[in-house]
């Protein structure tokens, strides 16, 4: 059984016991400005630059649409129950229900101690798992060296770099693409 | 949703033709769709007959309408005989669009398939809001490759468990092919 629309948030919450990921509240709105509005975020996502409060606002009014939808998972990342120091997200693929792409984002100042790969291993276990996926795959700029570093610790291998892949503020960009299947970890 | 597609009538490169599928080439859709070369490279369905054949022909019209594809018989004029079956699906948000291919048993290896691709990638690039063009083969294809990099694609990756074919995931080479690449 492939991806279900609507999609639901992981039960019980998904944790290794330092990085906990859970459902976003309208409390996150700060956190999220500060983790998005970043200059690497800026250059390898296609996040709003500037990043703004009505940005954020956004994101949080559409999350619970989007989970409905079949559209994207997103969890916010914490900490020792500190605030969100990041997000990520899977999206179910709209032409192949049976992959799904992750993306993610950590706040500049909690950057370095392994949350995102932590972040990552969990989301992908538990898709590949709950979701019966084939593939679960991610794609990042070639510059940004902390997220293939995140991706292969993560257990997901590089398979190249795939032209003009996706748009990026009106600009088209080559993605090197990355995949996890099943039986890979 | 994109922009309607307007068929040509008739695309014409070196000894092959592109024109619309008709009615009448229904036994041919069937038998090239039942070759074992073209089950064991392409999603084929099992089963595939006439019936399926003029279903899959009546979607056609509405594919064009809403943007979607177009799909064409590969001829050898002046002969006006379908040898191959080539077709062209947009992806929608994604500014790409997928190019399919197969040949006829005894049209191959003769550079149909490459004209076809060729006419085909240049039409497309003309004529459908895409910045790329994408194909994939089986990595045990190499006449497919061949043809994919005669006709100026570029070989980007292997894509593990990319595609469902009849049941079953099965890796895939992904070649490109995009607007600013020199012609083949």
């Amino acid at each position: 059984m492939p991806a279900p629309i609507p999609l639901t948030y992981p039960n019980p919450r998904l944790t290794d016991g330092m990085v906990v990921l859970r459902p976003w509240t309208d409390a996150d709105l700060d956190d999220l400005v500060r983790m998005h509005d970043d200059p690497d975020v800026a250059r390898f996502t296609p996040l709003a630059t500037p990043y703004t409060a009505t940005n954020a606002r956004r994101m949080l009014d559409a999350v619970l649409g989007r989970l409905l939808s079949g559209e994207e998972l997103a969890l916010a990342v914490e900490v020792d129950g500190g605030g969100a120091v990041g997000s990520i997200g899977v999206r179910p693929d709209d032409l192949d229900r049976e992959v799904a792409d992750v993306g993610y984002v950590v706040a500049a100042d909690a950057r370095g101690r392994g949350i995102a790969t932590r972040a990552v291993r969990l989301v992908a276990a538990w898709a590949l798992a709950e979701w019966r996926l084939a593939r679960l795959q991610l794609t990042m700029d070639e510059a940004n060296a902390a997220s293939a570093r995140v991706a292969q610790q993560a257990g997901f291998t590089r398979e190249g770099v795939l032209r003009s892949w996706a748009e990026n503020r009106g600009r088209r960009v080559d993605l090197v693409m990355w995949s996890q299947l099943p039986g890979d970890r | 949703m994109s922009p309607a597609i307007a068929l040509p009538s008739l695309l014409t490169e070196g000894r092959a033709g592109l024109r619309p599928w008709r009615a009448a080439d229904v036994p041919a859709i069937v038998a090239m769709s039942r070759d074992p070369e073209t089950i064991r490279f392409t999603s084929v369905p099992e089963e595939f007959d006439e019936d399926s054949a003029r279903i899959w022909l009546a979607l056609q019209p509405a594919r064009l309408r809403a943007g979607d594809g177009a799909a064409f018989a590969i001829v050898e004029p002046p002969d006006d005989r379908p040898v191959g079956a080539i077709g062209v699906r947009v992806l929608h948000g994604r500014g790409s669009a997928e190019i399919g291919y197969h040949m006829a048993a005894d049209a191959r290896g003769r550079g149909l398939a490459t004209a076809a691709l060729v006419l085909l990638s240049r039409w497309s690039l003309q004529t459908l809001p895409v910045a790329r063009l994408q194909l994939t083969t089986h990595l045990d294809n190499p006449a497919s490759q061949r043809v994919a990099e005669k006709a100026g694609y570029t070989r980007e990756a292997v894509l593990r468990s990319w595609a469902d074919q009849r049941g079953t995931r099965v890796d895939l080479v992904m070649y490109s092919l995009l607007q600013s690449d020199p012609p083949a």
